[in-house]
């Protein structure tokens, strides 16, 4: 039995909207654009997965909604909002207060996203007493009632261990508990299942779906794997050299990609039962331009069969109902 | 010849590597100053006997205890003063540079390359060497360097090459440690099985894949220990246990002079200057020169 | 049988001989569980065998803890088996000369940070097996290596570079040519694109498949992603706490898996097809601890067609024409239903 996503208009408020986020880095040849006007929103009830390879700046921009950038990195937006309240304006104590309440993110490895020294228990708990005042009971009870959700038999029992007693697969559903215990309207994952083996990275996806679908919140998911992308996301925002290339809904994106890297990827992948055994996979000719200095145009010319002089000067987003994509293309060629 | 695949020229996105390193050199601030000092150092104990206005061993009873040049009644003749023998200052000094300098160089030489060699041996293959090896460290941890340095000066007697051995044999434990745990790490790395798999003698291992990439922290461990050797050193002779007189040994100057440590301070302040100017130039290379031998990170 | 798989015929067209087999291999560690407690002994590899014909790509599929790592360094001949024992072209391997083996065996790793000496040139690293033969002097082993740089994607110019200039797909390029460079038969290659962009894992694959078309080669190939593995190789074998639970030719295994953890590891695999969700494996909260072992066969725990005995009797490897199966289901005479590939 799989839990079929339902294609669902776009009607749930929006809990995140970013508007031209661009995160510079400083180095010592230049500054680094990571990130470079990037703009997305995502609304309540609805899964945005931010899907690019190594490199294309996915994980500096959840990083930059968290406000937890690294001292040599500077981020600027048109509009960064959650709930409507503005993050880019807010005090470091107003996001210290957002964050891990109203937004909050789980980690890539839960071999050490998890304090050693303390207790599940204590980790669990602590994010509600420190952001509601929440009794040690009452603190306690919604630890119970979270890890239960999470599927993990004998809460009351796990609460005292320690999370070396626990296996990989054990400990990102704790994270995903602690992130739920203050009730966030957005969940930001970043590659949640990557480093956790097949059966438990599809055991993980699917709670996260679950959950998603019975709280109703907004779930961001970043992402290398275009299978995740698929069978979890409703949008899909692809990120490269910096800059989403194409955005839209997970059908429109694999049926009909518009944009050359888009559809590059999707060729490069080998998927049983379609792609002929043993026969070449598809390639992207070169690399991922350097992203010191000046960039202009599309970052991706030097490697689209499809470049032509235009494509030096920046080319804006177009968009046909809710499919972006950001290319001179009205269409793929065939 | 088939088709050849696409992508050939994938460079990394990130910082581009300097190539040469003279410019990194130069933009490492510890290596030129620290190496700076200690290659000025250097020199002047190389070519102290052309250096030096005296003979270090001269003495002349009628200039003792000569205050340096700044003082008013020092003159140019001993830029440095003299000692309470008449010897000139200056002259010791950069004789005494020698000595510090060649204590510490031998004892790291050979200390280093026993504790290498253990600690190599107990990395790489564990199990009963490794036994054998942290049982010697732990038993040369009890023992006090300064205490076998007085029995077995009590023993044999003190001189320079004394106290180069009893340092050299003592001083192992640290590079033991050390590249016991270094060389683990590096063994867990593919590259080492790559080589194994090719059917490289356990030597070729040992020197070729590991030996070279823990190099960074052997260099760490011979400044640290080199410095130590030559206060170690310096005490010895201070206590008459280690140089002679007339060597000298910085360590024995200020032995000599702490008599008069109220009356001429400089007596003491000059070599003791000298000798922290020493070891500070050596862990500022030392620092240096780790950061610089790190291999270029990952993309 | 897919014949783009064959290997061109060449001088040893000997394709479909017998090249490696392994035969109840175990291979134990100690371990201790815990800062005082006694040690333990974990079976790393409990018992596989294994056989590997000329030609072959055998893929080798599992989960943390399954062993196939350990497997891996097994055949490479790095590490000595408890019990059980190799033979590579009908010689067992301890009796064969540590160079002798690796002449004809060669790896390929997974972390391409780590595979290669990051104080060596590119050149000297892949003519290391060259030098370790001394076969050659120094210009001859140097222009072979560049040869086989070349022959790899990268060009001469590259020859001087320190892995630490090169990207990741760069660096298991330079680990392939390394192994290629005295010609063996059996490349070992483990995980060798995980570590890798998905771009960059499609041309490492291509490379794999030219190589071995043109040089005649034999793979093992490791690894957890059921995609690549299915696009590659030409039989399959199944690994799970440190045994063989099926092992048959890539197509039946994809079509009909036998064994509930296969039929499991498929369902997980999540390919970019939108609109069907994330399948539910059935397998439940328990997870495998090799140093803890289950009684019986080791996948009762989660199995969600256990049946009474499978906690106290291990089923055994069987053979059949439909391949070979460690499950008591599988005695059962009733062939079970083809599951669909992707959930």
């Amino acid at each position: 039995m799989s839990t079929a996503q339902t294609v669902a208009p776009r009607t749930g408020d929006v809990v995140l909207d970013v508007q031209h986020l661009s995160v510079d880095i400083a180095t010592p040849a230049g500054p680094l654009h990571a990130v470079r006007d990037v703009s997305f929103q995502v609304r309540r009830g609805e899964t945005l997965c931010i899907v690019g390879e190594s490199g294309c700046g996915k994980s500096i921009t959840s990083l930059a909604l968290m406000s937890l950038l690294p001292r040599a990195a500077t981020r600027r937006a048109g509009r960064l909002t959650l709930m409507g309240e503005d993050l880019a304006a807010a005090s470091a104590r107003r996001v210290n207060a957002l964050r891990g309440d109203r937004m909050a993110m789980i980690f890539q490895e839960p071999m050490t996203a998890l304090n050693p020294a303390y207790t599940i228990g204590d980790q669990l708990m602590e994010t509600l007493k420190h952001h509601r005042g929440a009794t040690p009971a009452q603190a306690s009870e919604r630890a119970i009632e979270l890890l239960g959700k999470v599927g993990i038999a004998s809460a009351g029992e796990r609460l005292s261990q320690y999370p070396h007693q626990l296996s990989g697969g054990l400990r990102q559903r704790v994270m995903i508990a602690m992130a739920l215990m203050c009730e966030p309207e957005l969940l930001i994952a970043d590659e949640p299942s990557t480093a956790l083996d097949v059966t438990i990275q599809a055991q993980i996806l699917r709670l996260l779906a679950d959950l998603q679908k019975e709280l109703g919140i907004a779930m961001m998911l970043i992402t290398h794997d275009l299978g995740v992308v698929a069978r979890i996301a409703h949008r899909v925002a692809v990120m490269y050299a910096g800059e989403v290339v194409e955005e839209g809904t997970a059908e429109q994106l694999f049926a009909s990609p518009r944009h050359p890297y888009t559809r590059g990827l999707l060729s490069c992948i080998p998927v049983p039962g379609r792609t002929a055994p043993g026969g070449r996979l598809g390639t992207i000719a070169g690399t991922v331009p350097s992203l010191i200095g000046e960039v202009r145009g599309c970052s991706f010319r030097e490697r689209c069969p499809h470049a032509q002089p235009q494509c030096e000067r920046t080319i804006p987003m177009r968009e046909v109902a809710q499919h972006g994509w950001r290319c001179i293309l009205d269409e793929l060629p065939a | 010849m088939g088709p050849l695949p696409q992508a050939a020229s994938e460079l990394p996105v990130l910082l581009p590597a300097a190539r040469g390193w003279w410019p990194r050199i130069w933009r490492n601030k510890a290596v030129t100053v620290g190496g700076g000092l200690l290659l000025l150092m250097v020199l002047i104990a190389l070519l102290a006997p052309w250096l030096s206005p005296h003979d270090p061993y001269a003495q002349d009873l009628t200039q003792r205890t000569v205050p340096p040049v700044w003082y008013e009644a020092g003159s140019w003749l001993h830029p440095m003063g003299t000692d309470p023998l008449g010897r000139d200052y200056l002259s010791r000094l950069f004789y005494g540079a020698r000595i510090s300098l060649l204590i510490g160089l031998s004892v790291a030489l050979i200390s280093g390359l026993i504790g290498t060699t253990m600690g190599m041996l107990a990395g790489y293959f564990g199990g009963k060497a490794d036994l054998i090896v942290s049982f010697l460290v732990t038993v040369r941890l009890s023992m006090p360097v300064i205490l076998v340095a007085l029995a077995t000066v009590a023993l044999i007697g003190g001189s320079l090459w004394v106290v180069i051995m009893v340092l050299g044999l003592l001083k192992w434990d640290r590079f033991a440690v050390v590249m016991r745990s270094a060389t683990q790490q590096v063994r867990s790395l593919d590259y080492v099985a790559a080589a194994q798999a090719a059917g490289a003698s356990t030597k070729r291992v040992l020197l070729g894949e590991v030996l070279p990439n823990v190099l960074p922290h052997l260099i760490v461990v011979a400044t640290l220990e080199a410095a130590s050797a030559i206060l170690l050193e310096a005490a010895l002779s201070f206590l008459g246990l280690g140089v002679q007189p007339p060597l000298p040994s910085w360590g024995l100057m200020i032995s000599e002079a702490k008599v008069y440590m109220f009356f001429s301070f400089w007596l003491i302040a000059i070599p003791g200057s000298a000798l922290a100017l020493l070891i500070f130039a050596i862990n500022l290379t030392g620092d240096g020169l780790r950061d610089l031998l790190a291999p270029e990170g990952r993309a | 049988m897919n014949t783009t798989n064959q290997p061109h015929g060449g001088a040893a067209d000997d394709t479909g001989s017998l090249l490696m087999q392994a035969d109840h291999l175990t291979r134990d560690f100690s371990v201790r569980a815990g800062l005082f407690q006694p040690k333990k002994t974990l079976h790393a590899v409990n018992g596989v065998s294994l056989t590997l014909s000329r030609g072959d790509v055998l893929g080798i599929v599992g989960e943390s803890g399954c062993g196939k790592s350990t497997l891996a360094r097994l055949l490479l001949g790095l590490l000595p088996p408890s019990s059980g024992r190799i033979t590579l072209g009908g010689i067992d391997l301890r009796e064969l000369d540590r160079k002798a083996v690796a002449r004809r065996v060669q790896p390929v790793f997974q972390d391409p940070y780590s595979s290669l000496n990051p104080r060596r040139g590119i050149a000297t690293i892949v003519a290391l097996p060259l030098e370790v033969h001394g076969l050659g002097d120094g210009a001859e082993r140097r222009r072979q290596a560049i040869a086989m740089l070349d022959r790899v994607g990268l060009p001469a110019r590259y020859a001087d570079h320190t892995p630490g200039q090169l990207s990741g797909g760069q660096r298991q390029r330079v680990a392939i040519a390394r192994a290629l460079v005295m010609h063996p038969e059996i490349v070992i290659c483990d995980e060798p694109t995980s570590a890798l962009d998905v771009s960059v894992q499609a041309q490492i694959l291509n490379l794999l498949m030219d190589l071995r078309r043109e040089l005649g080669l034999t793979y093992i190939f490791i690894s957890h992603n059921l995609a690549v593995v299915e696009h590659i190789a030409t039989r399959v074998a199944v690994m799970y706490l440190g045994q063989v639970v099926e092992e048959t030719d890539t197509a039946s295994l994809f079509r009909s898996p036998r064994h509930p953890y296969t039929q499991a590891l498929l369902k997980s695999v999540l390919t970019p097809e939108p609109g069907l969700g994330v399948p539910d494996t059935g397998l439940g909260l328990a997870f495998p601890d090799p140093l803890n072992p289950p009684s019986g066969c080791p996948f009762h725990p989660r199995c969600p067609q256990r049946l009474a005995h499978c906690d106290s009797v291990a089923p055994v490897l069987t053979h059949s024409q439909q391949g070979a199966v460690a499950c008591h289901l599988a005695t059962i005479a009733v062939e079970p239903e083809p599951v669909a590939a992707a959930g």
